[in-house]
């Protein structure tokens, strides 16, 4: 993450590629936008009945569709990036390979931009949203640490797209990671509904971090730390030591024939 | 031509890779199915060759010799499996992020333009990558893409630009940061005779002027000719031939070709003892040794009615053929 920031003028410019790129195809952005809202609507039942029937949940029937609104609007996996997942199956990656910058460094960039640039209209939406409901300061923290969340989940795709030097593109492996954040994130389930092996568990783990912790502060329940903050920092730094391991033996493993 | 700074040195280089091997026994074709079996297989062998500064290059060999692969070792995209390779005094492997500044590298079938946008943005993107300040890289872009006639297509989408017009600006983009070494893997490669003769003068522009060291591969032998002043000749992964195009055709150029445009009456076995490389309706063309290139001259114009006679050297093409042939170069 560090280390793509550090080309602030590439990291810019890749945003502004990555918004042309959107543009091209507005009704990719439209599509994605309606997704979103059809994604929720079950969810929102779903709760909405939970809820009612039961008073043992920790959430007011309001909070849990803010929690939820928050957390699947903004919610994002492999499947946005999935088209940079073949390009090592493919030896397309040897562009990259030929730029001054590590692959850890050019594909977090890239990932961040694509994923930020998909769910800008969403973090305004719901930022604006929340300034009404929860208040201007849960808004906007909730938004600067999905940004942070962001940049971990970012990091932990790099490390994943790496390991695809020996899995070659394994779709199974792809589904599986999904399903992984999806539950282990908080986004199906908050955590703290869980029994309590399995949210001791996952709360201990990085993925919370992506959308569980940010969805707690939007609802005002968690107060950003500088504790929190050095979180993220930690598994931001693990997860980029561990990719550039990666990117090393997996550039010398790596094999391509032909043009 | 080269004012003899070494920039490539290449030496003893070998690059293997594990291929799919057939498993025999139904055991082992079980064992397949989870772990794929694999043998080595050596692409490169013993390869070395040095490069000077200014040098352009033309590295060629069939299909499957090895090509592509020594450019990509060449570019640090992997490193040889034995011996050593230091470009611009550097090692492309390990020293990647820092060698890459000084390089271009074109893939002819690999793109650096992103198809959905138009070229603009993706060479602007590299010029950010390689930090050239905006303005300087808005003069360069629209300098090169003047001189390769394809100013008028900077906001077209790339899917909608020819694969002449596409390789234009893959060419613009990877030349946008003056790099000392450009490596060309194919790049006139489906181009027309305009779109690929532009090209050229381009590239040739580019070496006089920076001194920029041209490595191209090419199965174009035109290209060759017209462009390099040393060439590289591959055979399955060895070296058959480096040096100069001069020098190639004394060794190999020991023959004519005598081509003969005919009147229809003549002696159907009178070219028995004569080698023929081409014939169609009335014209023959033979191959003539040049130790016997009196003897031949004689016999054609004793047998037929000649309307036209032309002796040529043989031609690039023809020469490179051979040499696959033989899979060596007599010296």
């Amino acid at each position: 993450m560090l280390m793509a920031m550090y080309q602030s003028k590439y990291f810019f410019k890749l945003l502004e590629f990555q918004w042309e790129r959107t543009k091209a195809y507005p009704i990719r952005l439209i599509i994605s936008l309606s997704w979103v809202i059809f994604g929720f609507i079950p969810q929102f039942f779903f709760w909405y009945i939970i809820a009612q029937s039961t008073n043992t949940l920790p959430y007011t029937t309001k909070e849990i569709i803010l929690y939820f609104l928050f957390s699947m609007g903004l919610f994002y996996n492999l499947n946005q990036i999935n088209q940079y997942f073949n390009t090592i199956a493919r030896g397309e990656v040897v562009t990259s390979v030929i730029k001054p910058m590590s692959l850890t460094a050019n594909y977090f960039s890239i990932f961040f931009s694509t994923i930020f640039i998909n769910k800008l209209p969403n973090l305004i939406i719901i930022t604006i949203i929340g300034c009404f409901i929860v208040g201007i300061t849960s808004s906007i923290l909730a938004a600067i640490f999905f940004l942070f969340g962001l940049i971990l989940g970012c990091t932990f795709f790099v490390c994943f797209f790496l390991l695809m030097f020996w899995m070659r593109n394994n779709w199974g492996v792809k589904w599986g990671i999904d399903i992984l954040i999806l539950f282990a994130s908080g986004t199906w389930i908050p955590l703290d509904i869980l029994p309590k092996f399995w949210g001791g568990l996952l709360l201990n783990l990085p993925f919370q971090l992506m959308f569980y912790t940010p969805a707690k502060i939007f609802l005002g329940q968690i107060t950003p730390t500088f504790w929190l903050i050095l979180q993220y920092v930690f598994w931001i730094i693990i997860l980029y030591i561990i990719a550039r391991i990666l990117e090393y033996y997996g550039l010398k493993y790596y094999e391509q024939l032909g043009g | 031509m080269s004012d003899k700074i070494k920039v490539i040195s290449v030496k003893n280089i070998s690059k293997s890779f594990r291929v799919p091997k057939k498993p025999k026994s139904t055991l082992k074709k079980i064992a397949n199915l989870f772990v794929k079996a694999k043998k080595k297989k050596q692409i490169i062998k013993d390869l070395s060759f040095d490069i000077y500064k200014g040098d352009i290059v033309g590295y060629i060999g069939e299909n499957g010799s090895g090509k592509s692969t020594t450019i990509k070792m060449l570019t640090g995209i992997y490193p040889p499996s034995s011996g050593k390779i230091t470009c611009l005094g550097k090692n492309p492997f390990e020293q990647r992020i820092d060698y890459v500044k000084d390089i271009g590298v074109v893939f002819g079938n690999k793109s650096l333009l992103n198809q959905d946008i138009a070229p603009i943005y993706s060479i602007e993107l590299q010029a950010a990558i390689y930090d050239i300040p905006e303005k300087l890289a808005k003069k360069k872009i629209n300098q090169f893409a003047k001189k390769l006639q394809v100013e008028k297509l900077l906001k077209t989408p790339v899917r909608k630009l020819s694969l002449g017009e596409r390789m234009k600006f893959e060419i613009i983009a990877s030349l946008l940061h003056n790099p000392k070494i450009i490596f060309l893997d194919e790049p006139t490669i489906g181009l027309d005779v305009i779109a690929r003769e532009r090209m050229i003068q381009f590239l040739k522009t580019v070496n006089e002027k920076e001194k920029t060291t041209i490595f191209l591969t090419t199965h174009n032998m035109d290209d060759i000719e017209e462009i390099c002043n040393k060439i590289i000749i591959l055979d399955y992964g060895k070296k058959v031939y480096d040096g100069n195009l001069k020098e190639l055709k004394e060794i190999y150029a020991n023959w004519k070709r005598i081509t003969i445009v005919y009147n229809e009456k003549y002696n159907p076995f009178c070219d028995r003892d004569l080698e023929i490389i081409e014939k169609t309706d009335n014209v023959i063309v033979f191959k003539a040794p040049n130790k016997k290139l009196e003897e031949y001259l004689n016999k054609i114009t004793n047998c037929f009615e000649i309307i036209d006679l032309k002796i040529e050297e043989p031609t690039l093409k023809e020469i490179v053929k051979r040499i696959y042939a033989d899979g060596y170069v007599p010296k």
